[in-house]
């Protein structure tokens, strides 16, 4: 195995992550090549490190805080889109508006429209043979019958 | 001595008298050619049966033989295996007086087209029927046995030289036709169909039959629909249909078939036994497999695509085709 390798698995093995045996197997190949061991010896030192600080606990009225905070950002909105409706009343008279609303459904529906003729069917020209054979058989018991295999082998 | 001649001299008057009174009688009694079909007609709803059929359809250079166990449940069930050719063994269709559904087991393939068992399909049949009886000399030929049945041999004669002719022969009991040869309108032999095995009064479980088929293809919302004159279809359909106005003689409107979700239309014509189809749709629907030039009877006019096909000589194709208005 590289030491590619082997150095992941380093800080798997300072977390207790990986099985005894495995664990033989790092501390063996740790003894053999210096770089992995200095490599393991400073996340060894980052881990204690990080072991040794304290937990922080959030200050008192933190939560509080938060949730008022997080309850302010509805009004945000809510006053931009006060501001955008004021902007609409000033900004346009009443026939207007009702022209920029009925251009933009005649808009919609065009383009409707267009995106709908634009979606181009196709037909095989084989429904049409069996079709006509299909309508060519309902004036006989003995053929109609038949026919599906008939054309299945067609 | 004349009292006993008289008796020897009145037997040989009253055999002459039986066998002229039979002479006399037999056609009275014998059922009429056009009343034998339009029995037959009705035959196959009024039965449940069993049966092996085999069918030969002939195009030109090539023939197909078919071989079908049929199952029929009256009044409007029909389920068909294929047996053989091999390359299609395992279909099976299933008619239900709703639908009619092909299947090919161990596959999710399955095919809806509309029932021939429904009522509309049996009012066309009748309708067929009716021109039959009108446009062809019907005649009754030497009686014969299928299957070791006795059946009656009725020919069909187009009064008009350019359509198809048919033979059927029809059981005796159960007027049920057990065997069919068609004719072109040159006489030659295009299909033929008859029964190699037939067992009556038999009944079988549909639900069995039902297994057959995928649950998926019986809760399939169908998508053609049948029309039985131009108003109902013009009020359905959203483009402007288009109709011949010249026919060939003894032909007449079937029923009208709306493909494809309403986007093309089946004009369907028919003389009793021949039928004329003109299909056509609008021309922003791309017409696949088509070459320019190899199919003659399918052209462009207002916007439209239209495909015309039938069984009557090329002359009268192209007089319906410059019809179309």
């Amino acid at each position: 195995m590289s030491c590619k390798k082997w150095k992941k698995k380093l800080s798997s093995c300072l977390d207790n992550e990986v099985s005894y045996r495995e664990r033989l197997k790092i501390e063996k190949h740790l003894k053999s090549c210096q770089a992995c061991f200095n490599q393991f010896k400073q996340l060894d030192r980052l881990h204690r490190l990080v072991q040794s600080i304290p937990p922080e606990k959030p200050g008192p009225g933190f939560y509080e805080r938060l949730s008022e905070r997080l309850s302010q950002k509805k009004p945000i909105l809510k006053k931009k889109l006060l501001g955008w409706r004021y902007v609409w009343q000033l900004s346009f008279p009443r026939v207007g508006k009702i022209a920029i609303a009925v251009s933009a459904v005649l808009l919609l529906s065009v383009s409707f429209y267009i995106w709908r003729s634009s979606i181009s069917y196709e037909v095989n020209i084989k429904v049409f043979e069996e079709e006509y054979l299909r309508s060519q058989q309902m004036n006989s018991f003995a053929g109609e019958l038949a026919l599906p295999a008939f054309l299945e082998i067609k | 001595m004349n009292s006993k001649k008289a008796p020897q001299k009145l037997l040989p008057c009253l055999l002459v008298l039986v066998i002229l009174s039979g002479g006399i009688a037999s056609p009275l009694l014998a059922i009429e050619p056009k009343e034998i079909l339009k029995r037959s007609l009705e035959a196959q709803f009024q039965l449940d049966f069993e049966g092996i059929q085999k069918t030969e359809f002939r195009l030109p250079g090539r023939k197909y033989i078919i071989t079908t166990r049929i199952i029929h449940q009256k009044p409007d069930f029909t389920y068909t295996a294929t047996l053989a050719p091999s390359r299609v063994k395992g279909l099976v269709t299933l008619d239900d007086g709703k639908f009619h559904i092909w299947h090919i087991r161990g596959s999710n393939k399955f095919k809806f087209s509309l029932s021939l068992n429904s009522p509309e399909a049996r009012e066309i049949k009748r309708k067929s029927l009716n021109l039959r009886l009108i446009n062809y000399k019907i005649s009754r030929l030497l009686d014969d046995y299928i299957t070791g049945r006795p059946v009656y041999v009725i020919s069909l004669f187009p009064k008009h030289p350019d359509n198809r002719r048919r033979k059927v022969w029809i059981d005796k009991k159960t007027y049920l036709p057990l065997k069919e040869e068609d004719y072109n309108w040159q006489g030659e032999l295009i299909s033929s169909s008859f029964f190699t095995e037939i067992h009556f009064d038999r009944r079988f479980s549909k639900e069995r039959l039902y297994r057959d088929f995928p649950r998926r293809s019986r809760k399939k919302v169908f998508s053609q629909e049948r029309f039985l004159n131009l108003k109902d279809l013009r009020r359905k359909i959203k483009f402007p249909v288009s109709s011949p106005h010249y026919l060939p003689p003894d032909y007449e409107f079937q029923e009208a078939v709306l493909l494809f979700k309403g986007r093309a239309v089946k004009l369907t014509y028919t003389n009793g036994l021949g039928v004329i189809c003109l299909f056509q749709m609008p021309a922003n629907i791309k017409l696949e497999g088509y070459f320019k030039g190899a199919h003659p009877l399918v052209w462009r006019k207002r916007g439209k695509t239209f495909n015309l096909k039938g069984d009557v000589p090329r002359k009268e194709l192209i007089k319906i085709k410059q019809s179309v208005k």
